[in-house]
């Protein structure tokens, strides 16, 4: 169809406008505010979804999964960690966190999230890894293990009664912290990395023991590149 | 003309209100479709695998700490031991002596074979050694077997599973593994079996002394055979002579895992501490159903790889922790005798088979002995329920048949020979022998040496029989039994236990003694089941208990009656087997074996 105005010999309409202006308020007016208001409502929409959905689409699109044995290298300061991803774990990098990986088994039941540091004065020992956790305090008994690449662990598992929320889930199990060093010059050592390890609530954390001691007896720290 | 507005060539033209009203539209699709992206984003994690599994500990965890149900390593727990009762045949013991300061279980293989025999005999001397040992340390009494009071409950025999894994002072604390308010120290012996497998059978036997707030002994051994040859290994002999080594690297791997190690480190050499104290795990080892190397080691073992883990405190202070081996693991430590052990160890059992009691093991040097005897049978109605009764209780018993019933009796006779009880004579007639003639003089006055007769009626009138009616009596009647079993009775009982001199020197012209008794049920009276167990329960090692088998009620009552004798650790034994196979002289009277 042809807009009536264009059909040569018809007579002329009068002015749109002065007829519409004559109600109060015109179309184009009520488009306005109706474009406004939707607006407003898309923004609050958007700032909701930004809010409940953007850490779990900044997490998902930082995570990855092995699709064979891999590695992944943090660094901070002048330190260097490579750290081994066994094929099928997932890891989960932000890019603006290079001195930090959070590393999960393919049955999602295992979390291990490694940090390294490189602060010569931070004080030592597993009660920040406790404190950042959220523990009640650290544990009281700590094993110390030194391999053969040089790297010494100290690493405990996590009494039930250090949780602050028993009911937590997924549920802190294990706080490990490594150095490239002898056990005596551990305190000494700049560089560390620190573990902390989660399970799923309905799992048991021995069940994962041996898969927490392949990916950090794989761990070595050196100077930065 | 000019073409029509919105033709194709025309410019399109949107009014100003319309492109602002659409404007904002698309920006909201959009939006809305960057927020569904958002989060269908969140919502797409990487998706997991539930099917996948955590590795496994590797070759250095090969050893696993045998942990019991409460989760406690050294608390007590039957890991790798079998129920003696799923052993068919084997025959239980027990003795106790609170006198004495002793306890001891321990479980015979069935039978009486050669092969049988040498295991039998070692774990008698280990038993005897247990007993001389305490003696020797506690300066209690010598022991002697002997009935226990009443209500000891000693008819609880034999080996238990676990028994030999408990902790120390619960072994010693328990009544039924350890005489209690002994007051002073005790032994208690008590053994598991640990391999019934193929032709292999093995026992672990432990032997604990002191009290249960003080142990002063602890020991443990584990004796195997090849009941097919008779080979009998034991204890560290079981294993190659430097198995320790390596056992104890593989012990320190687990303890370190234990204690919360995450990985395997190399070893430091051991120590000679540490090697000691593996070689005495190693005497105190055995070789599980599974195959697997059971043993137990101390916390405390001399191992510097454990002192920097979080557990070690812990499992230093259990006095030991028992490990498994899987048999993968242990069979480079095994001797080839013990390979072979551990190759059979799962394999149906076909050791000695069950046989009745009267062919088992029992010691009458170790336990109280008594002979249960039955008179006057056999008869039809009641000793075939009483053999039933015997076999049901592994009980073995001797019959003193009298001549007249043989006859109708053959086949219960038979039974009651095929069951290995002993069989002896009671005359043919069942006479008062003193009221009959005999061989050099005329028939005497009736002297009875023995029990009065039952009921206490006067005795038959005498009868001169001439001179020879007793050896008549008693020679009809052996040669009646003879006929059926192939052999002549040795054991006789003269009827009522009526004997004199001149009844005696006729019995030793037959070439049998006079077996009476020490202990009368006067069952014959029917006095009811607790007055006959009551009565039967009177007896003490070497006893021997009259009875009869012609009276239902007398068999009713045998039930109870070995229930009672087995509750103060009595075992019926046949009187062949009291008297050690030796048959007393002929002519003389013997009441009991003590």
């Amino acid at each position: 169809m042809t807009d009536p105005t264009d059909v040569p010999g018809a007579p002329a309409a009068a002015p749109a406008s002065s007829g519409r202006e004559g109600r109060g308020t015109t179309p184009r007016m009520r488009r306005r505010r109706a474009a406004v208001v939707l607006a407003l409502v898309a923004a609050v929409l958007v700032a909701v979804v930004a809010l409940v959905a953007g850490p779990g689409v900044v997490r998902n699109l930082a995570t990855t999964v092995a699709d064979g044995d891999a590695s992944i290298e943090l660094t901070s300061g002048d330190a260097k960690a490579v750290a081994p991803v066994p094929a099928g774990w997932a890891v989960t990098r932000l890019p603006w966190e290079g001195d930090r990986a959070t590393l999960r088994s393919p049955d999602g039941v295992l979390e291990l999230d490694l940090r390294l540091a490189s602060d010569a004065g931070a004080s030592t020992g597993l009660d920040p890894l406790a404190a950042a956790a959220g523990l009640a305090g650290a544990p009281a008994a700590v094993s110390s293990e030194s391999l053969e690449d040089g790297m010494t662990w100290r690493h405990a598992d996590v009494d039930a009664s250090l949780l602050p929320k028993p009911d937590a889930d997924p549920v802190v199990a294990f706080l490990a912290e490594g150095a490239a060093a002898a056990p005596g010059a551990f305190e000494q050592t700049a560089s560390r990395i620190g573990v902390t390890a989660r399970t799923a609530r309905d799992r048991s954390f021995a069940d994962y023991r041996t898969a927490v001691a392949q990916v950090l007896g794989g761990i070595t720290i050196g100077a930065g590149a | 003309m000019s073409p029509a507005p919105g033709a194709p060539g025309r410019p399109r033209t949107v009014a100003p209100g319309r492109a602002a009203s659409r404007l904002p539209r698309r920006a909201a699709t959009a939006l809305a479709m960057a927020s569904a992206l958002a989060v269908l984003l969140a919502g797409c994690a990487p998706a997991t695998n539930p099917d996948w599994t955590p590795p496994q500990p590797t070759t250095g965890q090969a050893a696993s700490i045998a942990r019991p149900a409460d989760g406690s390593p050294s608390a007590p727990q039957a890991a790798g031991t079998l129920d003696p009762a799923s052993v068919p045949g084997l025959s239980p013991q027990r003795l106790q002596s609170q006198r004495a300061g002793i306890g001891a279980r321990w479980t015979y293989l069935p039978g009486g074979n050669a092969h049988a025999a040498t295991f039998n005999e070692r774990l008698d001397a280990v038993v005897q050694s247990a007993i001389d040992d305490q003696r020797a340390h506690a300066g209690t009494p010598k022991y002697a077997p002997a009935a226990q009071p009443k209500g000891s409950g000693l008819g609880d025999r034999g080996c238990t599973s676990g028994a030999s894994t408990r902790d120390a002072a619960a072994i010693l604390g328990d009544p039924a593994s350890a005489p209690q308010g002994a007051g002073g120290p005790v032994t208690a012996l008590v053994c598991d079996v640990v391999v019934a497998g193929g032709t292999f059978f093995g026992e672990r036997i432990r032997i604990v002394e002191g009290t249960p707030g003080a142990v002063t002994r602890d020991t443990a051994t584990t004796i195997v055979t090849d009941t097919a040859t008779g080979e009998l290994v034991e204890g560290r002999a079981l294993f190659t002579p430097d198995a320790a080594a390596g056992v104890y690297a593989l012990a320190v791997a687990a303890l370190r895992h234990e204690a919360g190690a995450l990985w395997d480190v190399r070893l430091a050499p051991p120590s000679p501490a540490a090697l000691d104290a593996v070689d005495r795990a190693l005497d105190a080892a055995f070789i599980g159903p599974d195959g697997s190397l059971q043993l137990a080691v101390p916390g405390s073992i001399d191992a510097p790889e454990l002192a920097s883990l979080a557990g070690a405190a812990a499992l230093a202070a259990q006095p030991s922790i028992r490990l498994s081996l899987p048999a993968g693991a242990s069979s480079g430590f095994l001797t080839p005798f013990a390979q072979r052990l551990a190759a059979a160890a799962a394999a149906p059992y076909a050791g000695p088979a069950d046989v009745a009691a009267a062919f088992d093991r029992v010691n009458c040097a170790l336990v109280p002995c008594v002979a249960l005897t039955f008179d006057d049978g056999p008869e039809a109605d009641t000793t075939g329920r009483l053999l039933d009764t015997l076999a049901q209780h592994g009980a073995a018993a001797s019959f003193f048949l009298v001549g007249r019933n043989v006859a109708a009796g053959a086949d219960l006779i038979r039974r009651e020979q095929a069951e290995g009880h002993t069989i002896g004579t009671h005359t043919w007639s069942h006479p008062m022998l003193t009221t009959l003639g005999t061989t050099q003089t005329p028939a005497p006055a009736p002297t009875p040496t023995g029990t009065p007769g039952p009921s206490g009626s006067p005795p038959p009138a005498p009868a001169d029989h001439g001179p020879s009616a007793v050896m008549q009596e008693v020679t009809r009647a052996i040669d009646a039994v003879a006929a059926i079993t192939g052999s002549r009775p040795v054991w006789f009982r003269p009827p009522y236990g009526d004997v004199n001199d001149s009844v005696l020197r006729d019995l030793a012209r037959v070439g049998v003694p006079a077996i009476d008794w020490d202990v009368d049920t006067n069952d014959w009276q029917k006095p009811g089941t607790d007055a006959i167990v009551s009565a039967a329960a009177t007896a003490d090692a070497g006893s021997i208990i009259l009875m009869h088998d012609i009276h239902a009620t007398s068999v009713d009552a045998v039930p109870a009656v070995l229930d009672a004798l087995a509750d103060r650790g009595m075992v019926p034994v046949t009187l062949d087997h009291l008297f050690g196979g030796r048959v007393p002289a002929a002519g003389t009277v013997v009441r009991s074996a003590r």
